[in-house]
């Protein structure tokens, strides 16, 4: 196969039938779907080109090999990365996937942080995600029609679920079938094991807490490939849990292992690289967009290209930043704006509250390799009953481990024994961490800053968002709940640890939703059932953006799913004139 | 990776560090002036004082002591902490381990009369043990700032070649995922 890199433009006079903006989990399956049906594409991205396993540059390397044995360094941290930094997955091995701080600043009210963590080079944070791959519920979808949060979703579990199947069989997710209504089965590769502790914990928790059970976590990591996977150039997981890095085994899913091969595979494919999208262009004539203007990051020249269709998959708050910078006459307050509700209705999930302590025994066990996954209890709140304080739902996760070197901070002595007591696997622990959802709420909205612009002259993003008190009330539960369920799993010193929604401001879950939301009603909604603009027919944003609410599961099997199936109807569309 | 502690050193470095360890009035010990000879690592610390590395590399080599692997002297566990310090530290950080340090060496010289670093090695002992604990003359505090210390030559020392892959077990590439093995005498806790 001819490598990816051939496939790189800049000036182009075609028109395309389609261009795909962004280059991360949405935009490598846009581009996958949009080329295999027949469309010539082309995929703008704003950030530098990465090429699989070459620009892999923190993979493979040791950890004396590292400077800083794997820190950042604190003057570059705090002039470069002053909001990536908070990211859990941000480190010396993976900065360079991470988004400059310095020359793409956003802005936040006065005491209301919000941490936007971004990728800036072809694949996206796709690079860097967490993999957990799960399917939305009905549960899910119909919880704004029920409880009157946010406008209802102009689809149901039905209308994705063959979807889910389409990409789930493509990505490869190894998890185990559950027969769970809140989290419903896929197509699945053999799941992850267990370890000793984890599996008695779990026996005991199924028994205790029926229906609620604990399973382990699905992620995109191919445990066994299947001979599809094989054929992609993709690898078994090696185990090494430094996903994050890249993986030059192709062993977890990312536009470049998996979507992106695919797509050059068409030879329908072209990519833009450093491509800036200052915003989508639109013909009131014939209403519909024609094209996006780009300013090029490393020359500043701008340029434009032009297709029949467009689609936005630049992540959540960059796609609606394009479409409130996308002003005209017919669309004032940014393209597609007829509802007023562009940039609205913004949800991340609540993160940082749970439960630890020590589990006793076991002293014989122990396990081999990094599991790049984790034991998981899908939500049982408000399931089968109403819960008294708060609405909607969280899951839980976490396991079990033994003790390593890093309990030398916290355990007594020195010396010669001290030095023979941390060479043995230490005692074992189990935590329990939750993510629960956030409901979405008219006030936490993105806006462009009024006077503000980046060294492109882009206008700064303005991020205003906050918890609601239901959300503080669900925060509690979760470290409540966790403590309860290891105390009667026998778990000894059970800690809470809860921070606080206000030392944890919303961002760091790397879960943004909303801002264009689906609905039914064009007055309310910026996207119908199809991730297709009520306003511009052959525009459509299939990221994060489109969500109408945020649910309690990692969302982006289902920003998958929705890509897919909003590029298959684009298609159909397109082909039949329609659009 | 070669360990210097098991290096003869080369004689005029070795009258250099004698020269060094004079100005810091300090009687190095062999393998403190084998892990002070890294070659890789010559030069002057970034952060602290020739002292106060000197006084990190002691108290890092009480914590994790030469066995039948080496120690963190051996090393440079003192040479990583100083380097880390300097570049990834906040000024915060910085002022607070060298005010830990400067209070050990003030106990040492009022309980003793002299440096910790010169200090005979049981007497040594019985002031960390006190510091462990938190016993007095040491405070809570100090104890947290042990602690702290504790935590920073294990980062060091476990992080290294050989305290990766000598005193523990390193498998960088596991080739897959075992739920359960069974603990034998062996057996040594991963390293990562």
């Amino acid at each position: 196969m001819e490598p990816v890199s051939s496939f790189y433009i800049k000036e182009s006079a075609t028109r395309f039938d389609a261009i795909v903006v962004g280059s991360g989990i949405t935009g490598g399956w846009a581009a996958k779907e949009l080329t295999e049906r027949g469309l010539k594409t082309l995929m703008v991205e704003r950030g530098r080109p990465v090429e699989h396993g070459v620009d892999y540059l923190g993979e493979n390397r040791d950890p004396w090999t590292m400077p800083n044995r794997g820190q950042v360094d604190a003057t570059e941290a705090a002039e470069q990365f002053f909001n990536q930094r908070l990211c859990y997955a941000f480190d010396e091995h993976t900065k360079q996937f991470f988004n400059n701080d310095r020359d793409m600043p956003y802005s936040t009210p006065e005491g209301r942080p919000f941490s936007w963590i971004r990728g800036n080079q072809l694949g996206g944070k796709s690079l860097m995600w967490a993999r957990q791959s799960y399917r939305w519920s009905d549960l899910d979808f119909e919880a704004n029609l029920k409880d009157g949060h946010g406008v209802d979703w102009p689809i149901r579990y039905a209308d994705l679920a063959p979807w889910y199947s389409h990409v789930e069989r493509h990505v490869g997710i190894s998890g185990g079938s559950e027969g769970l209504s809140v989290l419903p089965d896929g197509e699945f590769l053999p799941a992850f094991d267990f370890n000793a502790v984890e599996l008695a914990l779990k026996q005991k928790f199924d028994a205790r807490f029926a229906p609620a059970r604990m399973i382990m976590g699905r992620t995109a990591n191919l445990r066994t490939p299947s001979e599809a996977h094989l054929a992609q150039g993709r690898g078994q997981c090696q185990a090494r849990h430094q996903c994050q890095r890249g993986c030059s085994f192709g062993a977890y899913f990312s536009t470049q292992s998996s979507t992106l091969p695919a797509a050059v595979k068409t030879g329908r494919l072209r990519i833009a690289t450093n491509a800036i999208v200052h915003s989508v262009i639109y013909d009131p004539a014939t209403n519909r967009a024609t094209g996006v203007r780009v300013i090029d990051a490393e020359t500043m020249a701008t340029r434009e290209y032009h297709a029949r269709i467009v689609v936005l998959c630049a992540s959540t708050l960059a796609s609606t930043a394009i479409l409130l910078n996308s002003t005209s006459a017919a669309f004032p307050t940014g393209l597609a704006n007829s509802s007023g509700a562009l940039g609205h209705y913004l949800t991340d999930h609540l993160f940082g509250a749970g439960a630890h302590g020590r589990v006793e025994g076991f002293e014989d066990d122990y396990y081999q390799g990094r599991r790049p996954t984790a034991p998981y209890i899908p939500r049982f709140r408000n399931v089968l009953e109403q819960h008294p304080r708060f609405l909607r739902g969280y899951a839980l996760s976490g396991g079990a481990g033994r003790d390593g070197w890093q309990s030398a901070a916290w355990k007594p002595g020195f010396g010669k024994d001290f030095k023979a007591m941390l060479r043995r696997p230490g005692a074992w622990h189990f935590s329990l961490g939750g993510q629960g959802e956030m409901l979405p709420r008219y006030e936490n909205m993105v806006s462009l800053h009024p006077t503000r612009k980046d060294k492109w002259g882009m206008p700064l993003l303005h991020i205003d968002c906050s918890y609601s008190e239901n959300d503080r009330r669900m925060q509690e539960d979760i470290a409540d709940t966790a403590a309860t369920i290891l105390e009667e799993l026998g778990v000894k010193d059970v800690k809470k640890h809860i921070r606080t929604l206000d030392e944890w401001p919303p961002g760091l879950s790397i879960h943004e939703m909303g801002t264009a939301r689906m609905g039914r009603d064009p007055k309310t909604s910026v996207l119908n059932g199809w991730n297709q603009s009520h306003d511009v027919p052959n525009l459509f944003v299939t990221d994060g953006a489109s969500m109408a609410s945020g649910a309690w599961q990692n969302p982006s099997l289902t920003f998958m799913a929705l890509t897919a199936r909003a590029c298959a109807h684009a298609v159909e569309e397109l082909k039949a004139g329609r659009i | 990776m070669m360990d210097m502690a098991d290096d003869a050193l080369a004689p005029s470095r070795r009258t250099a560090l004698l020269q060094l360890g004079a100005l810091c009035g300090l009687a190095l010990s062999g393998d403190l002036l084998a892990a002070v000879a890294r070659p890789r690592k010559a030069g002057p610390p970034e952060l602290l004082t020739p002292a106060e590395l000197a006084l990190t590399g002691v108290l890092a080599e009480l914590i994790i002591p030469r066995t039948d692997t080496p120690g963190a002297l051996a090393v440079g566990a003192h040479r990583t902490i100083d380097h880390l310090l300097h570049a990834c530290a906040t000024a915060t950080q910085q002022a607070g381990y060298r005010a830990g340090l400067t209070r050990i060496e003030a106990v040492a010289l009022a309980q003793a009369g002299k440096p910790f670093a010169v200090l005979p090695s049981p007497r040594q002992t019985a002031l960390l043990h006190r510091l462990d604990a938190g016993a007095d003359p040491f405070t809570a505090a100090d104890r947290e700032f042990f602690r702290q210390l504790k935590g920073y030559v294990a980062f060091a020392y476990y992080t290294s070649e050989a305290g990766a892959t000598r005193e523990l077990a390193y498998l960088p590439v596991p080739g897959g995922f075992t739920g359960s093995v069974k603990v034998t005498r062996a057996t040594r806790a991963w390293a990562i």
